[in-house]
């Protein structure tokens, strides 16, 4: 399960498009063969933080085939209601974090039976709520950074 | 056809989040296109939404869809509870959604800096305080040393906006965060919260910039008595009052004030024109009604003289701010430079990641980019 972070710190890593295209390939193709996924809200997320930019052309562009598209109202509910200092309140609406959906989304499939990683640049603490490592940690769920997750995947 | 997928919402939160939006059944129901009994229900929990009526009413009121799904309602917001029943005004005030909409932003900006600040061992903001026994001439002379400002600053600004932006600046550096919202003519002049590590004066950027020069240290002399407050258009209790005569005798110290007025219309002159009024206000980069105000608390204006000016004379009467409306533009002149910095100074000491400063600024990387090189080269804005 991959968070807005980490989709955004493929063109910060990999500054050069020929350095950044093969790792967008790598992720399509995890993500055809059904083990790479990501929310609704990321999508949403990516919309604000990176407009136009390769970040979330490759997410819009790949959504369509994703084996999960978020979590339903139980796991949201139950992380919410679990781990409520992830929910940061007071953003607006608008510009609501998707921090709980990326937990709830793993947990969901976590529950489901699946071996889930969480990829995620969301691990410093923060002023207005938990980060995604801090999420994770509390429902024991693996959360990996970027590159971590690039190199055991074996994407180049 | 499908059926509908209810949102399993928490009733009692649905019913928080009106009240601290001030809206009632029959307003959500007109936005939800369904009835004000519906709205009842599910407050009450006996029926939930659909997701396309969660939508709308997520829209309206204006909090994050993830609050909905709490066990419980999150506490009242404690200034806008103070702010509905402000001292010395009987009855609850009716903040207007423009007025909400920026208590609760300046809120959040409050919290990120506070945080930044502790996080890096700051001390606190060490604002001259104005207390009952103070005596004014100190508080001024205090005031004009902390924020590094003296009234030959306003002469040498080529213009209000100039004056405004440097007054800025100096509040920023002193550690005030300065924050302007486009509150309409309806709504307040400014409003300031108070904290030690943290302070905030806000302003509502319909007034014009000289009102707003005025607003500064209005907001400022609230900030200075320790308290927060938000200002009606005109002052309606004892302390603000005070506070106005404060951001006057600041903005137009009695000496060159009163010479100025000497050379202009002869000595003892009483100033009786909105000419005049407008002269003098032109020469101390402030507003007709500010001016007007110095000059009867100094004795040199005919009687009545402020209720003459117009007070539609402080509103710009557009919407408009400049021609510079890039999003970090935008965004500097609404949150200031000095947000501004203390993200970036963040980020560079690894408190902050780029995404969180993303997410604290509502910027895209490309704008985050723009703003960065603003700052770097001192770009401070003022509408």
């Amino acid at each position: 399960v991959i968070d807005g972070s980490a989709i955004v710190s493929v063109s910060i890593e990999f500054k050069d498009p020929i350095k950044a295209n093969p790792v967008y390939i790598g992720m399509t193709d995890l993500l055809n063969r059904g083990d790479l996924c990501f929310c609704d809200q990321v999508v949403e997320e990516l919309e604000r933080t990176v407009r136009a930019e390769p970040p979330l052309m490759w997410a819009s562009g790949c959504a369509t085939g994703r084996p999960h598209k978020g979590a339903q109202y139980p796991a949201i509910e139950y992380v919410a209601q679990d781990f409520t200092a992830i929910i940061d309140g007071t953003v607006r609406d608008t510009q609501e974090p998707a921090a709980l959906y990326v937990v709830a989304q793993a947990l969901e499939l976590q529950n489901g039976g699946h071996q889930i990683t969480v990829v995620s640049e969301d691990r410093l603490v923060k002023p207005t709520r938990a980060s995604l490592l801090e999420g994770c940690e509390h429902f024991s769920i693996r959360c990996i950074p970027l590159l971590p997750f690039l190199s055991e995947t074996g994407i180049p | 056809m499908g059926r509908a997928i209810s949102v399993p919402i928490n009733g009692d939160v649905l019913a928080w989040a009106m009240a601290q939006a001030g809206v009632d059944d029959i307003e959500l129901a007109e936005r939800c296109k369904t009835s004000p009994d519906v709205i009842a229900d599910w407050r009450e929990g006996d029926q939930k939404p659909t997701k396309t009526q969660f939508n709308r009413a997520v829209a309206r009121l204006r909090r994050p869809r993830a609050i909905y799904f709490l066990a419980e309602p999150p506490e009242d917001d404690p200034v806008i509870r103070a702010f509905r029943s402000p001292p010395g005004q009987e009855g609850a005030r009716q903040l207007t959604d423009t007025e909400l909409r920026a208590l609760r932003t300046a809120e959040r900006l409050q919290k990120i800096a506070r945080w930044i600040r502790e996080q890096r061992g700051d001390q606190a903001i060490a604002i001259p305080q104005i207390t009952e026994a103070t005596n004014i001439n100190d508080s001024l002379r205090d005031t004009h040393a902390f924020l590094k400002w003296q009234v030959q600053d306003q002469f040498d600004a080529s213009s209000a906006s100039e004056a405004a932006r440097r007054l800025r600046h100096q509040l920023e550096t002193a550690g005030v965060l300065v924050l302007q919202f486009a509150m309409k003519d309806t709504g307040c002049r400014g409003f300031s919260l108070h904290d030690d590590l943290a302070p905030v004066v806000a302003v509502n950027s319909a007034y014009t910039v000289e009102a707003r020069i005025f607003s500064y240290l209005h907001e400022f002399a609230h900030l200075a008595r320790g308290a927060d407050s938000i200002c009606a258009r005109l002052p309606d209790s004892g302390v603000e009052r005070k506070c106005e005569r404060f951001a006057a005798a600041f903005l137009m110290p009695r000496k060159p004030f009163e010479s100025y007025v000497d050379q202009s219309f002869g000595p003892l002159s009483q100033i009786s024109s909105i000419g005049q009024v407008s002269r003098v206000a032109r020469r101390f980069k402030v507003s007709l009604r500010a001016t007007a105000l110095r000059l009867e608390q100094i004795d040199r204006a005919v009687a009545g003289l402020y209720d003459r000016v117009d007070a539609e004379a402080d509103f710009k009467g557009g919407p408009g701010f400049s021609r510079d409306n890039s999003a970090a533009a935008v965004r500097l002149r609404e949150w200031g430079a000095g947000y501004a910095e203390l993200l970036l100074d963040a980020q560079h000491r690894h408190l902050l990641a780029h995404t969180d400063i993303l997410e604290y600024t509502n910027l895209s990387s490309t704008q985050l980019s723009e703003l960065r090189s603003r700052v770097e080269v001192g770009a401070g804005a003022e509408g």
